[in-house]
């Protein structure tokens, strides 16, 4: 299968700079393309270092390994003084399966899990033609922006650190990597069904649960809302197996569970967050319902709903506010009956049971009666009130 | 049954009758999969020692998703089981995980049988007398346990 792939060739001989087109087969090295760039611009194919992700690739990484893609450009250097390559480029030289990675993505034009593919950028000019200076070693080097120092035979300039993004290796379409998914290399038993499945979910505790189980697990956990609020990751939930406190670190995730279930999770969590918030608020319009922050300064006490414009008190949520008469009784209903959580302030309501109240907000065991952490004290002498 | 049953629920009816628990029996009801007949045997070091107590397993729908329900049939006198034999275990309610099994919810029962716990009572007024007296408490749960654990 041959494919066309863009060739950028910086010649520092000559300070010129020119784009080719060239037929290539995927089961050909990088050897055998520098013998075809050669065949057009006459330059000896041992003089030309080929570039690509970052890195200086080896003569004999075949073609098919860099899951090239039409828009794909590989840049061709020639130095301005020819070093034997087999010396000059060792100091960058790592396996190229790196390139390809064993990584999945979520790809939203394939809407499904994905296999990945990492690619590296300059983060000034956004050319390819960078070369890493130092290998990424985890996930955070390629997640947060400058960890990855790299120079960019582009914009040239000092100071440059590499911008990684990641494709769909089906689609080509960029995707959102997924730091919980990995091949299951040992085969493992999922611990929700048994089954031994390709793909698997695994937030670092080698608790190991299939797509399907874990998209499962996700719904029921949806179904009640018991996403708990675990800052900096936001609303999450935590591993399928009993008693492990790792939790899913990055939302993207949840759209295992499907569009409109990722959608409904996402006004939940919203909605739970300004609730658990001072300067959160939720219009009272009921064909409405939005959630959104109000601006703290130059306040009136009243606020206008972005999404439908409904104006109103925030305090009694009437458009003609009725905290100063008589009859503001919902209010003073649901100030004698709920109280708050010590800890993230939503308004609970115990409608029975003992006192013991666990916040299905942020997760806090709590006195009902003392409105303070549960304690021994609490479990001796407030449980039957 | 409509719905096919899950391979999980097969595989582990499967292993809790070719590899039974000590002092646990469970089986599967002849007209629905999901129901299971649970004889416990009181464990030695408990006031409950020589008596097998009889219970009822229901996988629902959403199992493992959800939790199975289990009650106990036969009358126990335990600070954590009430009086319709409801079961206060943190793993049958809010500590439920897919992970865990029909298995491992027998023996949790099995070990709560051998360490009551007063302080998470269901059942209050046995949680009271086992607060208060425990020594008396205990005779009760032997008695009741020869008068109406017997097989």
């Amino acid at each position: 299968m041959s494919n066309e792939v863009t060739v950028v060739l910086q010649d520092r001989k000559t300070g010129q700079r020119r784009n080719y087109t060239i037929n290539v087969n995927n089961n050909e090295n990088i050897l055998e393309l520098t013998k075809s760039v050669e065949k057009i611009t006459k330059i000896p194919s041992e003089e030309l270092e080929v570039v690509f992700c970052g890195k200086k690739l080896s003569k004999s990484t075949i073609m098919k390994d860099l899951s090239l893609t039409p828009a794909t450009q590989i840049m061709l250097l020639r130095p301005n003084s020819v070093v034997k390559t087999a010396t000059s480029s060792s100091k960058f030289q790592t396996t190229d399966s790196s390139i390809l990675g064993s990584f999945y993505v979520w790809c939203k034009s394939c809407d499904d899990v994905r296999r990945g593919k990492l690619r590296v950028y300059c983060q000034n000019c956004e050319s390819t033609s960078v070369l890493v200076k130092a290998e990424p070693q985890n996930w955070m080097d390629v997640l947060k922006s400058k960890r990855i120092p790299v120079t960019c035979e582009n914009c040239c300039r000092p100071g440059l650190y590499a911008e990684f993004k990641f494709k769909c290796l089906t689609c080509n379409d960029l995707a959102a990597a997924l730091t919980h998914v990995r091949g299951n290399w040992q085969m493992a038993e999922c611990c929700i069904c048994d089954g031994k499945e390709k793909i698997i979910f695994d937030l670092g505790c080698n608790h190991i649960s299939c797509q399907s189980c874990f998209k499962d697990y996700l719904l029921s956990t949806l179904q009640e809302f018991h996403f708990k609020n675990r800052p900096p990751y936001g609303f999450t939930v935590s591993c399928v197996y009993p008693e492990c406190n790792r939790v899913v670190q990055d939302v993207h995730h949840f759209h295992v569970m499907g569009q409109s279930s990722y959608s409904e999770y996402q006004r939940k969590a919203t909605e739970r967050l300004i609730a658990i918030d001072d300067e959160g608020v939720t219009c009272p319009n009921p064909s409405c319902g939005q959630s959104f922050f109000w601006e703290p300064y130059d306040d009136d006490g009243r606020s206008q709903c972005p999404d439908c414009f409904y104006t109103f008190c925030r305090k009694c949520t009437e458009r003609d506010c009725v905290c100063q008469s008589e009859d503001d009784l919902t209010r003073t209903t649901i100030e004698a009956t709920t109280r708050r959580c010590p800890k993230c302030n939503v308004a609970t309501e115990r409608n029975g049971g003992c006192a013991h109240i666990h916040c299905t907000s942020c997760g806090m065991d709590w006195c009902f009666k003392c409105v303070t952490e549960w304690k021994e004290e609490c479990q001796w002498d407030h449980w039957f009130n | 049954m409509a719905s096919q049953l899950p391979r999980r629920i097969i595989k582990e009816t499967q292993r809790l009758l070719a590899d039974p628990v000590p002092g646990i029996s469970a089986n599967p009801d002849e007209s629905n999969a999901r129901y299971f007949h649970v004889m416990i045997a009181g464990p030695d070091d408990s006031p409950f020692a020589g008596g097998v107590f009889k219970l009822e397993l229901f996988l629902p729908e959403e199992y493992p998703m959800a939790a199975p329900k289990v009650r106990f049939m036969t009358k126990i006198y335990h600070p954590n089981i009430d009086k319709l034999g409801r079961i206060c275990l943190d793993i049958l309610k809010d500590k439920w995980s897919p992970a865990l099994q029909i298995r491992t919810v027998l023996l949790s029962i099995q070990a709560l049988l051998s360490a009551p716990n007063p302080e998470d009572p269901l059942a209050t007024d046995v949680a009271e007398q086992w607060k208060t007296n425990e020594a008396e408490a205990i005779k009760t749960a032997k008695q009741w346990t020869l008068s109406y654990a017997q097989a």
